[in-house]
């Protein structure tokens, strides 16, 4: 039989905001243990949550950005649960009242756009990490992530495929990037995604029993459990036998999720309205406000690219996501630039260094300008595209410009007839067995003994050149 | 003897320079080491750090520096109030060894007034209880009568101050737990509006209801502590913005014209007939003194106690979660894993009226009864602060009871829980509807025992209580 | 309302709290009459909207700026047991 799987997720980010949901340590990665702590965010008795301003801007932009409905009034609750990392042994969130509800994200697909519906976003507070020795008898905790503030975005279980969960956690990452909420570093973990899959036979209108997944880190881990899952389940069911609703922890490292909690054993979290803070009233010229903040979103640009540079939906996508990248290839446009040639650059071979350095697009650090003189210098035969492969990574050290680096070094490409000749020339006389080759009518030999004078020059010979001079001498010899 | 003297008559002689801070301190400390092991009301004297605080107002004293009224005042502050390097227990084993490392705003306002605390306060154990006997270290005596019980839950605030071990006392209250151990024990105790006295560095007990408020010898100590106290406070998003009244200014000795409501329900059979008639003789004293009676009517009173104890219970349950075991307090011994530590360090660390009501406060916010306890319960509240608003609307206070009964003996009534609780019947209501009361001494019953007399104020009314309560003081009744 | 041994359990379980039998038993009837007590509550008829919150304050917040934190010597005072700056517990399973 045929199945379709049924897919949604609950995405946690952390917010980029300068302190903490209810104190005023500092939100930031890494550090010594138990360094931006205070009363409030270790639970001492008696401490008390303020609640910072600016993760209601926050939640608020993102939910604009995914086109959410704002909720005029909304509060806080406590969710009840015991676990070391928690402090308070609850974690102030949102329960039926979210600050924003009703939303969707756009997302591509094989078969075109679709809209994946956002249920709700809501705030919420983190909870403190606990480490691990190896071989140790006990863990350690550290608060340093109590209380960073999250909004956590609920999706409808609209994902028909692993491809498109991937696509949509794409989408919000860098949707929320864009609006400059969160870093959404998933080395950092400010990225986590619970997963909601279910199984159905195709065609069968009523959803299957689903499954939730746990501690998915990734999203490279989100799609190998989204296919872990979808297969357990299948198994099950051509077994003749029932999927439970459960919840279940992924583990990365075996491929593998296991059962954590079964329906009976379902945690009773005793919401309540959080006592100790002030309900949230957001009139329309708070949410107007912010509205007029928001940058264009990737989906936005990815469709200006298509339509107005021409740039196929791919390209368009990949720079449309990248803030940092599609700064850069405006702003090289915008100097004149071809936009294709623009985006084959960026996506070609800065990414790459990009890559390869593990920096950030928002890091290069030349403008379009620079991007721009360099492909301006290829496309008037000063320089070829090899050597402008090897002026990139001196760019990319920031100190000089296309032009200046193509001087300093004399790489500009060598035009002139008379020199290209006189390589021609020798490379012919050092290479007989080749000249024969192509004496006896083997077109392949031309090949080599291009590459070969482009050598002699350096790589700084017009290609053109060589090719028309080179088939005169050889025309001549026949 | 300077210890039996009020807060303004001392301050009087400190700016006089007829006594220096030290001296006071001394006597005070003094006065504990002689009264205290009959009375137990401190759970920890600070002699040393208060001797200190002492000198150093006293050179300030010399400069011409201090000029609160409270400077060099002697204090006591109940043990749910956090001071920072000084061990605050809430009076339960689960916090014998926790050592704040921060103060609470009210103490940090009173230390900043140069006000001088000399001790942690005994209490019920998180607060939780009317007779001070749930505390995990040890029963304080009821000054007037030792074989009687302070009350609760801040009996050992009420005690110190009746006892003159302190000029003043800091309480807390959730239903009545300053106000009733201040009229067991003969004193002034009052709850303000809620939100106007901040409640950061207060251990919670049930945060919506919860409330530090004065415990003093008299009503103009009490409108002197209240000032230093309240006031809008950024740590706390409860505490109200608007601006402080001129409490002592409020005290003008007259009542004319005032028209103060008389609840008949609070004056119902379940009322000892010693405590009516006391009452009803304060009532009588206004009405001479030119204010107006006016009987009114409050039913939804029959709904109050069962309104409180199950929001109190749910906020409870979740506010003492934290005490785990993890990061302060006691920690049970010899835990395996994760879940004997936090089961075997809740069940030995909380005493046996703290597990009922984390008991009762999970149920009533279980899956299946949030519904027709907890939030039912919060729309009876909704009913309760409407009774008040429409009674509001007439009179410019009410006159109740504190509590209907007198102190009563060691152990009466701790055999049956829901005996304990219909104790708060009078106080509990005005903490579901955060109005302003204010308990003073208006007589004695046949055993002796002090009568304390009620006075409920409008929504930030404070002021409006605190002059009625002057105007009866002055009028001979009530004062010790 | 009434109130089984094994809801007590389960409270218990959920509020962390080990009972002994004799306490079990105990806490039973007493919460069984002190919820008879409260269900009075229940004779009352209301459309009132539910008090949720106390003060009637909205949108206290505070302005996203940092401010010192507490020294880790301080965090760590109470600890129980601490190592390596950090509280420690019986090790969680993972």
């Amino acid at each position: 039989m045929k199945y379709e799987t049924v897919i949604g997720l609950e995405v946690h980010a952390e917010l980029a905001t300068k302190t903490k949901i209810y104190c005023s340590c500092e939100n930031s990665f890494g550090g010594d243990t138990n360094t931006r702590c205070c009363p409030v965010c270790i639970g001492l008795p008696g401490a008390l949550p303020v609640l910072n301003r600016t993760v209601v801007d926050y939640g608020i932009k993102a939910g604009l950005a995914m086109h959410c409905r704002i909720a005029s009034y909304c509060k806080q609750d406590r969710k009840n649960y015991f676990y070391p990392d928690l402090p308070k042994a609850y974690q102030i969130s949102q329960f039926d009242l979210p600050l924003c509800e009703e939303g969707f994200v756009e997302i591509d697909t094989d078969a075109g756009m679709k809209n994946i519906g956002i249920t709700r976003i809501h705030i919420e507070e983190d909870a403190g990490k606990l480490l691990h020795a190896e071989g140790a008898n006990f863990s350690l905790v550290d608060y340093n992530r109590g209380g960073v503030p999250l909004i956590e975005i609920v999706s409808e279980p609209d994902m028909r495929s692993p491809e498109e969960a991937m696509a949509f956690l794409e989408a919000i990452k860098s949707t929320l990037q864009a609006i400059g909420v969160s870093d959404c570093k998933m080395q950092e973990g400010s990225l986590r995604c619970d997963i909601n899959v279910s199984v159905r036979p195709e065609g069968q209108k009523e959803f299957g029993v689903r499954s939730e997944c746990k501690n998915v880190n990734s999203f490279h881990a989100a799609v190998r459990a989204i296919r872990f899952e979808r297969d357990r389940q299948i198994a099950i069911l051509e077994a003749g036998g029932t999927v439970e609703q459960e919840t279940r922890r992924w583990d990365d490292a075996k491929g593998e999720s296991f059962l954590m909690r079964s329906k009976e054993e379902a945690q009773d979290y005793r919401y309540f309205p959080e006592p100790d803070l002030a309900p949230i009233y957001v009139d329309a010229a708070w949410v107007e406000s912010l509205r007029e903040t928001l940058p264009e979103l990737p989906q936005e640009k990815k469709k200006r690219y298509v339509t107005d540079y021409g740039l196929p939906k791919y390209d368009a996508g990949l720079l449309g996501a990248s803030l940092g990248l599609s700064k850069l290839f405006e702003e090289t446009v915008a100097q004149g630039a071809a936009p294709k040639a623009a985006s084959n650059w960026l996506l070609g071979e800065i990414s790459k260094i990009l890559n390869e350095t593990m920096l950030d697009a928002e890091a290069i650090p030349f403008g379009g300008e620079a991007l721009a003189e360099l492909i301006a210098m290829i496309e008037s035969g000063t320089i070829s595209g090899t050597i402008a492969k090897q002026v990139l990574p001196e760019m990319f050290e920031g100190k000089k410009g296309a032009k200046q680096i193509v001087e300093e070094k004399g790489l500009s490409q060598i035009s002139d007839e008379g020199a290209i000749v006189d390589m021609i020339k020798e490379v012919l006389a050092q290479n007989e067995a080749a000249v024969a080759d192509f004496r006896a009518g083997k077109e392949k030999a031309i090949g080599f003994l291009t590459g070969q004078v482009m050598r002699a020059s350096k790589g700084k010979a017009n290609p053109g050149v060589i090719q028309t001079k080179l088939r005169e001498a050889l025309e001549a010899l026949r | 003897m300077l210890y039996t003297l009020t807060a303004h008559d001392l301050s009087e002689k400190l700016k006089s320079r007829e006594i220096s801070a030290a001296e006071l301190t001394k006597a005070q400390l003094d006065r504990i080491a002689k009264a205290e092991p009959e009375v137990e009301s401190l759970l920890t004297v600070t002699a040393e750090e208060a001797i200190k605080k002492a000198e150093e107002v006293d050179k300030k004293l010399a400069r011409g520096e201090a000029v609160s009224p409270l400077a060099g005042i002697p204090m006591a502050i109940k043990d749910n109030i956090s001071t920072k390097d000084v061990r605050t227990t809430c009076a339960s084993k689960m916090l014998y060894n926790y050592v704040p490392p921060y103060n609470a705003t009210v103490a940090e306002r009173l230390f900043a007034a140069d006000a001088i605390m000399i001790g942690k306060a005994n209490m019920d154990e998180f607060a939780m209880g009317s007779s001070t006997e749930n505390s995990y270290f040890k029963k304080t005596k009821n000054p007037r009568n030792t074989a009687h019980v302070p009350g609760g839950s801040s009996g050992g605030s009420a005690a110190a101050v009746a006892a003159d071990e302190a000029v003043f006392a800091l309480g807390s209250d959730t239903g009545g737990s300053i106000r009733q151990p201040a009229s067991f024990c003969g004193v002034v105790g009052m709850k303000p509006t809620y939100g106007l006295v901040s409640r950061y560095g207060l251990i919670a007990f049930a945060s919506s209801l919860d409330q530090i408020g004065p415990i003093t010898k008299d009503v103009r100590d009490c409108a002197t502590v209240l000032s230093v106290i309240s006031g809008k406070d950024a740590k706390d998003s409860t505490s109200l913005s608007s601006d402080v009244p001129d409490y002592l200014g409020a005290l003008t000795g007259e009542c004319k014209g005032m028209r103060i409501g008389i609840p008949k329900e609070y004056f119902s059979d379940a009322v000892d007939p010693d405590v009516r008639r006391a009452v009803l003789d304060a009532a009588k004293a206004y009405e001479a003194m030119g204010a107006c009676l006016v009987e009114c009517t409050l039913p939804m009173l029959d709904y109050a106690l069962e309104t409180y104890y199950l929001i109190s219970s749910a906020e409870a349950s979740s506010n003492l979660a934290r005490y785990d075991g993890v990061r302060y307090g006691f920690r049970a011994e010899g835990c395996k894993d994760l879940e004997e530590l936090f089961l075997r360090t809740r069940s030995e660390g909380f005493g046996q009226e703290v597990k009922r009501r984390i008991m009762l406060g999970t149920f009533v916010l279980s899956s299946g009864y949030y519904d027709a306890y907890y939030k039912k319960a919060q729309k009876t509240r909704t009913l309760i602060c409407r009774d008040f608003a429409r009674v509001f609307e007439n009179v410019d206070c009410i006159l109740t009871p504190t509590s209907p009964c007198t102190a009563w003996k060691f152990g009466e009534k701790s055999a049956d829980p829901v005996q304990m609780y219909l104790a708060d019947i009078c106080t509990v209501s005005v903490n579901i509807a955060g109005l302003p009361a204010l308990s003073m001494p208006c007589g004695t019953d046949a055993a002796g025992l002090p009568i304390g007399v009620q006075l409920i104020g409008g929504r930030l009314r404070d002021d409006v209580i605190l002059r009625a309560a002057y105007a009866l003081e002055q009028n001979g009744k009530g004062g010790r | 309302m009434a109130i089984t041994m094994q809801e007590v359990e389960h409270l218990a379980k959920l509020s962390k709290l080990a009972l002994s039998e004799e306490e079990k038993e105990r806490l039973t009837g007493e919460m069984q009459s002190i919820l008879s007590f409260a269900d009075k509550l229940s004779t009352l008829e209301t459309a009132a909207d539910p008090t949720m919150f106390a003060a009637d304050g909205q949108n206290v917040f505070r302005r996203d700026e940092i401010k010192p934190s507490l020294p880790t010597a301080a965090i760590l005072q109470n600890a129980p047991e601490k190592d390596m700056e950090c509280f420690v517990v019986p090790k969680t399973v993972e």
